[in-house]
């Protein structure tokens, strides 16, 4: 073990049982584990937490929830104005179903974290972190804060200022990008400081300190390529072909699938990839089910979200360079959407984070496409979009109905 | 925590709020005559803060915190604190008689009186400190500017030389959510033997030497005032804490019944003072916690918890979460620095020390 190593774990016992609100940082990606522990990646100090929620109640019947200028009203409850609210994650508890939602309150030094969580009545309640307990554990290895994302325009054009802005951002922010939690471990997705970027850790739960670290390679069909340094943008957990493997989708988009049993520490996984969405960067995905068949809803911040039977995961090809000819392949191309990668469905709005409510609905962070109002609102499974943007031919009245 | 009067009082109402003039202050409303006990289920129906209505026209939403009773008093703190230059309204009730509402806005960090930022304290307190010492908090009575601490503070020997390697440099500097309080952890390596820092510059404090913790005048705070002069704590490194915790070996001495008398705990060496706020719990035989404060005398050898309400004959028990911690790191579960010494079992369970008061 290494010097260097040795401090890092050092540091990690010291800080693995800390139950005090000023070690939290930040709260980013959220995720409940079935029995309702919440894991939160917290970027900032590089570390995973977990707050036990598992004594939450069943609500007595299924709710919507719709909450419209969901970051105004954060804001307002708070102390602060909206500029100030940067809504990270939301979560569903597995058992009450209230929506638990993490939040960045205030900028750069005075930036605060914030937990809330949205009842059945749609009332939203701050959890004063001060009085909640948890767990925390640093991860090995994370980015260091000076290392920042790279400079460049698109398509010849040069960098905006919003492409500027984007470059000061620390490659910190994608330490931790999603989290799934299978038989008592905690597998986290993200990048690491090592020369392999993007990694898979495990962690066992309760957190004793241990972790463990696999670089992570996949093909990327349309970048024609095989890349290691783009951390894998959402991912769950499904038997497919009999074993339990991670479904991780990345930017741009390739679907990729690992067996579980091949994150090991200090291996290079690869990942097999199965197929492309077409250009974009994913950002959930959630199994439901429709008419009792497994689907993956998979949400994407540049396109309308796919819904993908798990089915088709089942003994599709894996590929590799071999599979096709040489160059990009561009959404424009023959080859893009490749593999069973479903069907893009109508949406309304724009989903930033979503999650499944109950057996029927999701309900989702979305900005209103003509508003741009960011609202917590549900959407049915089936026909997951709303009317009130939309006017056709059922809007308008038949002579006889007036 | 500053306060002043506000200035539009309904003089006939004999009411008084009490607006705050730092974030992290809060909003006092007293009343002539005394709250009954029911304000404390619904404290919100006699006063609410909210974020001014020019900047949410469309909300109704109060601001989220805690309310407290004291008397004739009831008191507002948010869970986070109140931002600069951002107005605040407050709907208020006169009196308990009347259903009306009072208006009252105020705006923190105008004509506000700030004061000078200085060190309150640094723990340990004591001058002799072990020599494998894990860390200093440094208290500030304003929050300070982040970032600098390796800049201006300074561990220097008695020949006045600058140790610039002994204390831990972090990603982000370990401050209290108020910016008040900073936590300096001596670099881990340097303290623990067998790692090759250790060996090569030996630990930051040695016995029987004399060190100075100086924090320079030159540190600003948040509102860019300099601290007016150095703080300066001397050290004198002695015998390392290398035994386990022997909690056998505490005294507890228990308060008289009907009085707010302190709950003594005398440990067997100096212990972390910001963990025993943190990991020592008094309650009832039944589990219902005590509430009160912590307050510690002979350099953090002893403990004094006083309680808010008189303490009532009956028997208790103080739990202890096993990871606190004496000053250098060791915990009930065993030492901090292991080299040549066989590593102990974790026992999960908290320790629990009953007593009895009669």
């Amino acid at each position: 073990m290494n010097f260097k190593l040795l401090i890092i774990l050092f540091l990690a016992m010291i800080t693995s049982t800390s139950s005090n609100a000023q070690d939290i940082q930040s709260l980013g990606k959220l995720h409940f584990n079935s029995d309702g522990i919440l894991f939160a990646g917290d970027n900032v100090s590089g570390a995973v937490l977990a707050f036990n929620f598992t004594s939450e109640i069943t609500p007595s019947e299924t709710f919507e929830i719709n909450i419209y200028n969901v970051d105004a009203q954060v804001a307002a409850i708070l102390g602060t104005l909206q500029d100030q609210i940067q809504i990270n994650d939301i979560a569903v508890h597995p058992t009450s179903r209230e929506v638990f939602i993490s939040v960045t309150r205030g900028h750069g030094d005075n930036a605060l974290p914030a937990l809330l969580k949205v009842d059945a009545e749609n009332n939203i309640h701050t959890i004063d972190l001060s009085k909640v307990e948890f767990t925390s554990q640093s991860l090995l290895s994370v980015p260091h804060s000076s290392h920042k994302l790279a400079l460049r325009g698109s398509m010849g054009s040069p960098p905006t200022k919003k492409d500027i802005a984007k470059s000061k951002q620390s490659l910190r922010i994608l330490t931790v990008v999603d989290m799934e939690f299978y038989k008592g471990e905690l597998i986290v997705a993200g990048l690491s400081n090592e020369d392999f970027n993007s990694v898979l850790r495990r962690l066992p739960y309760p957190f004793e300190g241990e972790e463990s670290i696999s670089s992570v390679e996949m093909y990327h069909i349309a970048h024609d390529q095989y890349e290691s340094r783009a951390p894998i943008r959402s991912m769950v957990i499904k038997n497919i072909n009999g074993r339990d493997q991670l479904v991780a989708a990345y930017t741009c988009s390739p679907l990729v699938l690992i067996p579980l049993e091949d994150i090991t520490h200090n291996t290079k996984v690869k990942a097999r990839t199965i197929g492309d969405m077409g250009n974009g960067q994913p950002i959930d995905i959630v199994p439901f089910k429709l008419e009792g068949e497994e689907m993956l809803f998979v949400t994407n911040n540049s396109r309308s979200p796919r819904v993908i039977p798990v089915k088709g995961l089942h003994n599709a090809k894996v590929v590799s360079k071999e599979d096709f000819e040489r160059g990009p392949k561009l959404d424009l191309g023959p080859i893009i959407p490749y593999g069973p990668m479903g069907q893009s469905i109508m949406f309304t709005g724009a989903s930033l984070r979503i999650d499944l409510l109950n057996d029927h609905q999701f309900v989702s962070l979305n900005r209103d496409i003509e508003t741009g109002s960011l609202d917590l609102v549900t959407f049915n499974t089936k026909m997951p979009f709303k009317m009130h943007n939309i006017v056709g031919e059922f809007d308008i009245p038949t002579p006889s109905s007036n | 925590m500053l306060m002043i009067l506000s200035q539009n009082l309904a003089s006939q109402t004999n009411s008084a709020l009490l607006t705050p003039t730092e974030p992290d202050g809060s909003v006092s409303l007293e009343l002539s005559e005394l709250l009954p006990e029911n304000v404390k289920t619904h404290p919100e129906r006699f006063f609410q803060v909210y974020v001014n209505h020019d900047h949410n026209a469309h909300l109704e939403l109060a601001i989220q915190g805690t309310y407290s009773l004291n008397g004739n008093a009831l008191s507002f703190s948010p869970i986070y604190p109140f931002d600069l230059g951002i107005s605040y309204t407050v709907k208020y009730r006169s009196s308990l008689a009347t259903e009306e509402f009072l208006i009252q806005s105020f705006i923190i960090g105008e004509n506000q009186i700030v004061t000078s930022p200085e060190v309150l304290n640094i723990y340990p307190t004591g001058e002799f400190l072990p020599e494998n010492l894990l860390r200093f908090y440094i208290y500030f009575n304003n929050p300070m500017e982040k970032g600098y601490a390796n800049t201006f503070i300074q561990l220097t020997n008695a020949e006045g030389d600058v140790d610039s390697n002994a204390f831990m440099e972090f990603k982000d500097e370990l401050w209290s959510a108020n910016g008040k309080r900073l936590t300096l952890l001596f670099d881990p390596g340097r303290i623990k033997q067998g790692v090759s820092t250790h060996s090569e510059l030996g630990p930051p404090l040695l016995e029987g030497n004399n060190y100075k913790l100086t924090i320079s005048a030159s540190w600003q705070d948040v509102y860019g005032q300099k601290l007016s002069v150095n703080t300066i704590k001397k050290i004198e490194a002695v015998h390392a804490y290398r035994d386990k915790i022997n909690y056998n070996d505490w005294t507890i001495l228990e308060p008289e019944a009907n009085s707010k008398l302190p709950l003594e705990i005398h440990f067997d060496r100096m212990m972390d003072h910001a963990l025993i706020r943190s990991m020592i719990r008094i309650s009832k035989k039944d589990e219902t916690s005590i509430c009160g404060f912590w307050d510690f005398s002979d350099h953090e050898h002893s403990a004094y918890f006083i309680p808010e309400e008189n303490w009532v004959t009956g028997d208790y028990i103080i739990t202890i979460d096993r990871n606190l911690e004496d000053i250098t790191g060791n915990n009930l579960h065993g030492l901090m620095d292991t080299f040549g010494k066989e590593k102990t079992q974790k026992s999960i369970s908290d320790l629990k020390i009953p007593f009895s008061i009669q």
